[in-house]
């Protein structure tokens, strides 16, 4: 279950921390121009994705992260994409 | 609270700590509320982001010999606590399922398992077979240590020169702009430029993307409320172009125009900085055939060849429009702004690319926009150590490390005496680059053997590969030897694979875009037999010493890589089980900072860069102790080698006269552009989530979702005009190959009508099939962003 500390730079219009705080599994922190925040995605949920669409948001100029855990992690990754391999 | 509240909570901590500027009394490089909410159990230590060329560092959380936990490391200068998606998922890249762990040999067509010790015969064989054919083909990714070792294996060992980096398709264009212009290489200023320019301009760059972590430092500016202007030009829309205040669409090769443009503003409206060319500048054009030198050309004739770059004029070759070229000289003519360029793959992945690097230059030298913290011309990398290996080490077919070539007969001589070796023993001729080590070895009479590839992918990254990879492998008797990570599109056809450690897996040290060399220690074990690349190479050369190869001895019949312990007992480092007895990597390091003094890339001793974030070179030593660093290159005020009073001084100018040049560089037609067959420009290039092609990247199920295949990025007025809707498979076809891919209509880039990009994260989608092998004639670097395409709807469909 991946969980993101991020460092959101919000668009500087006056509701872009109130269109923020409607992005499921983020929970903002307290901040300035740069806001922290975290993203908690529940286990089925593509990481990535949720970071991409996190930074093509209306209210978000920027998106950087500051911290990642995944320490529960167990058995070795797969993303399956080179299960069908083949020479030329 | 359960354990995810608590990472929850570390992870806020790390945020907040991040958000905020960092403040006097910030010590810990990990925020102590999040380390004390992940575990005393986890034991944190720096190291450079394995990813791009920005340089970021990280904290690794170890926990029973894994890793477990990434952040930001908040005591790094260069990204100061921040990451972007890919420096996450560093650590989640080594956990691959398929991660290669044996050296494998293909027999009767298939790779079978095979000890290290019959590996390393088949290595020595191949080598004993012709020295001379025998070529290694390396990395921006190689770690110093393992580019000087493979590089002292080939020039001073076999005395062979065939070894070239995968840099020669990203950075010689930049390389040979900087020798041309400045006469050494690598950017004078540093990303404290970002922090005090007015203006940006990114040439043909895409840092939102590709160096996001430095466009954050841009994006934070803004929003504090400063007056930052970014002007993005471009061939393609991309995420930069949503921040910048001006967007300059330009014809493919139109940069050379504009820039030529420009000078000629500077020079008809008398804005040129006079005073500064007068005294820190002279004139350059190209000679017949050319030379990275050329000739001596006055003011005059610099002017002469300006003339006829009116605005109109470069309007028609470039497309953008006169009033925008108008608009840059204004901007340069202003004496009081502070004017950042950038520019990576798309001034570099150019056949005139050494050109139009010396006129990006050449701007801002005749606009003195040079020499001040904020106003600088500074071209990035895209790879964590293509300046630290390939350029300083010198990884490149003709050079030698520390800023050397083989042609210079006092070069040759003194690497010889620093590496102990017999005098004639560095060959005086260039080896082959890229392109031709690789023709050569697809050629059955031609001059290579073998190819020893380390840590990178040519079966998926180099241009036209029908011509330039394929054919060798059906070539008896040319004999391909990877050594990588992880299976990939060069393993799949290899003869012999060698499972390699990665990153934290072993020791390393990187060197990053702004001269900045980076250190880190191996914090958890390689998987099965994968070993480090440096034992490898070691390894091979002691197979060879045993067998009585000449090459592999000093003068004094020592083995080329004669390691030593404290006590000055040589410790047979080439066997695995001896190998981290004691720090190689301090030991090859060592001795290469023997040959930075010369051009003043001075390093510093090894274990200043273990204390520190990494250290810009040139690093002298202070008089009362200690290591200063130097930001600003050339600029009395911070560089040490800047004679006093002399303000700017380029001392290794090619004039000899501490000068730079400004060259006069025409506009040149690309080699090949849309016609009636072919009636498209097709540009490649990256993507945030992936990693050049995917290896690793793509390995990790988070990135690989975001962005799970290849794409045809092409504009809604060509796709209406062609029939294709949104997501249609579509045919894709240059004079070189054939691809199909999805059709993507505005999406995350958008290209001009006429034009279409094709990402090469993709295995499965090798776009450099079509992609053309045509390169620049100083930097042979090849042009990836144009050449012809056509694109249909799929028979049938
Ligand atoms: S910007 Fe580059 S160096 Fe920094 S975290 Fe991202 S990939 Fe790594």
């Amino acid at each position: 279950m991946p969980t993101f500390g991020l460092v959101i730079t919000p668009r500087p219009f006056g509701d872009a921390l109130a269109l923020l705080a409607q992005v499921p599994g983020l929970t903002l922190g307290q901040g300035g121009t740069r806001v922290p925040a975290v993203l908690e995605l529940d286990s089925d949920d593509p990481g990535a994705n949720a970071l991409d669409a996190l930074r093509d948001h209306p209210a978000v100029a920027a998106v950087d992260i500051a911290f990642a855990d995944f320490s529960d992690l167990k058995e070795p990754i797969d993303s399956g994409v080179f299960a069908r391999r083949r020479r030329r | 609270m359960d354990r995810r509240q608590f990472v929850k909570m570390a992870a806020m901590a790390a945020a907040t700590a991040a958000a905020r500027p960092a403040m006097a009394g910030d010590k810990d490089p990990v925020d102590p509320e999040a380390r004390r909410r992940v575990g005393s159990d986890v034991k944190w230590d720096k190291a450079p982001c394995r990813f791009c060329g920005t340089g970021c560092h990280v904290q690794v959380g170890v926990r029973e010999g894994k890793v477990v936990a990434i952040a930001g490391d908040r005591k790094a200068d260069v990204n100061k606590g921040l990451l972007c998606m890919k420096g996450y998922h560093v650590g989640l890249a080594l956990y691959g399922k398929d991660r290669l762990t044996t050296p494998l040999l293909r027999k009767n067509g298939k790779l079978v398992p095979i000890s290290w010790d019959e590996a390393l015969d088949v290595v020595a064989s191949r080598v004993e077979k012709n020295p001379a054919g025998f070529a290694v083909y390396g990395s921006g990714q190689w770690t110093i240590p393992e580019g000087y070792a493979a590089q002292k294996f080939m020039k001073g060992g076999l005395g062979c020169n065939h070894i070239d980096p995968n840099a020669r398709l990203c950075m010689a264009s930049a390389v040979t702009g900087f020798l041309a212009t400045y006469g050494v290489d690598e950017p004078a200023g540093c990303y404290q430029d970002l922090d005090e320019c007015d203006v940006i301009i990114t040439w043909g760059n895409n840092p939102a993307e590709m160096h996001p972590v430095l466009f954050s430092r841009f994006i934070d500016r803004r929003s504090r409320g400063e007056k930052i202007t970014l002007i993005d030009i471009g061939t393609r829309r991309t995420r930069t172009t949503g921040f910048a205040d001006h967007y300059l669409e330009f014809k493919p090769q139109g940069d050379m125009a504009i820039l030529n443009g420009i000078a000629h503003l500077l020079l008809a409206r008398g804005t040129w900085n006079k005073s500064f060319v007068d005294k820190h500048c002279a004139f350059r054009a190209d000679t017949e055939p050319g030379t990275l030198k050329g000739k001596a050309i006055s003011f005059d004739e610099y002017k002469a060849g300006l003339a006829p770059y009116t605005p109109a004029h470069c309007e028609a070759l470039s497309g953008v429009k006169a009033s925008d070229i108008e608009m840059l000289a204004d901007l340069f003519s202003n004496p009081d702004l502070r004017i950042t360029s950038l520019w990576c793959m798309g001034a570099n992945q150019h056949t005139r690319g050494t050109a139009v690097n010396t006129q990006l230059h050449g701007v801002h030298l005749l606009s003195g926009h040079f020499g001040r913290p904020g106003d600088a011309p500074t071209s990035l990398t895209g790879q964590p150590s293509a300046c630290g290996t390939a350029r300083e080490v010198g990884t490149l077919s003709h050079a030698l490390p520390g800023g050397r070539v083989v042609a210079n007969a006092e070069h040759r001589a003194q690497s010889e005496a620093l590496w102990n070796v017999p005098a004639g023993r560095i060959q005086a001729k260039p080896g082959f680059h890229t392109v031709k080590m690789w023709e050569e070895f697809c050629k059955a009479d031609g001059g290579v053997h073998t190819i020893w590839v380390q840590v990178t992918n040519p079966g998926q990254t180099l241009p036209n590969a029908h011509k330039l990879f394929h054919p060798s492998r059906k070539l008896d008797d040319k004999f391909l030897i990877v050594s990588d990570v992880y299976p990939t599109a060069t393993t799949l056809h290899a003869d012999l694979v060698l499972p390699s450690a990665m990153w934290v897996e072993k020791n390393g040290l990187f060197g990053n875009s702004e001269r900045r060399t980076q250190q880190w220690f191996k914090m958890v074990e390689p998987p099965g037999q994968a070993r480090d690349d440096v034992w490898q190479t070691i390894a091979v050369a002691r197979k060879l010493y045993d067998r009585g190869f000449a090459g592999m001895s000093d003068k004094d019949g020592k083995f080329l890589f004669h390691v030593t312990d404290e006590k000055n007992r040589e410790v047979p480092v080439w066997k695995w089980e001896r190998y981290y007895d004691v720090n190689v990597d301090r030991h090859l390091f060592e001795e290469y900072r023997g040959f930075t003094r010369l051009k003043h890339k001075d390093l510093a001793p090894y274990d200043e860069y273990v204390r520190s974030r990494g250290l810009r070179w040139p690093v002298v030593e202070l008089p009362g102790g200690g290591w200063r660093e130097t930001r600003f290159r050339f600029s009395e005020f911070d560089d040490p080698y800047v004679k006093k009073g002399a303000n700017i001084e380029f001392y290794h100018s090619t004039s000899g006269d501490g000068r730079a040049q400004i060259w006069f560089r025409p506009y040149e037609a690309p080699p090949e552009v849309p016609d009636k067959d072919y009636p498209l420009w097709l540009c490649t290039g990256r993507v945030i989530e992936h990693w050049h092609s995917g290896t690793m990247t793509r390995r990790v199920p988070q990135l690989h979702s975001a962005m799970p295949g290849a794409y045809v990025e092409i504009n809604r007025a060509d796709a209406s005009k062609l029939g294709i809707q949104d997501g249609e498979v579509v045919l894709l076809e240059t004079r070189r190959g054939k691809i199909e891919l999805p059709a993507w209509i505005d999406g995350r880039g958008a290209p001009p009508a006429g034009s279409v990009f094709v990402p090469f994260f993709d295995e499965s989608k090798p776009i450099n099939e079509l992609t053309l092998d045509a390169h620049d004639p100083f930097s042979k670097q090849p042009d990836y962003k144009k050449c012809a395409v056509r694109l249909r709807k799929r028979p049938g469909a």
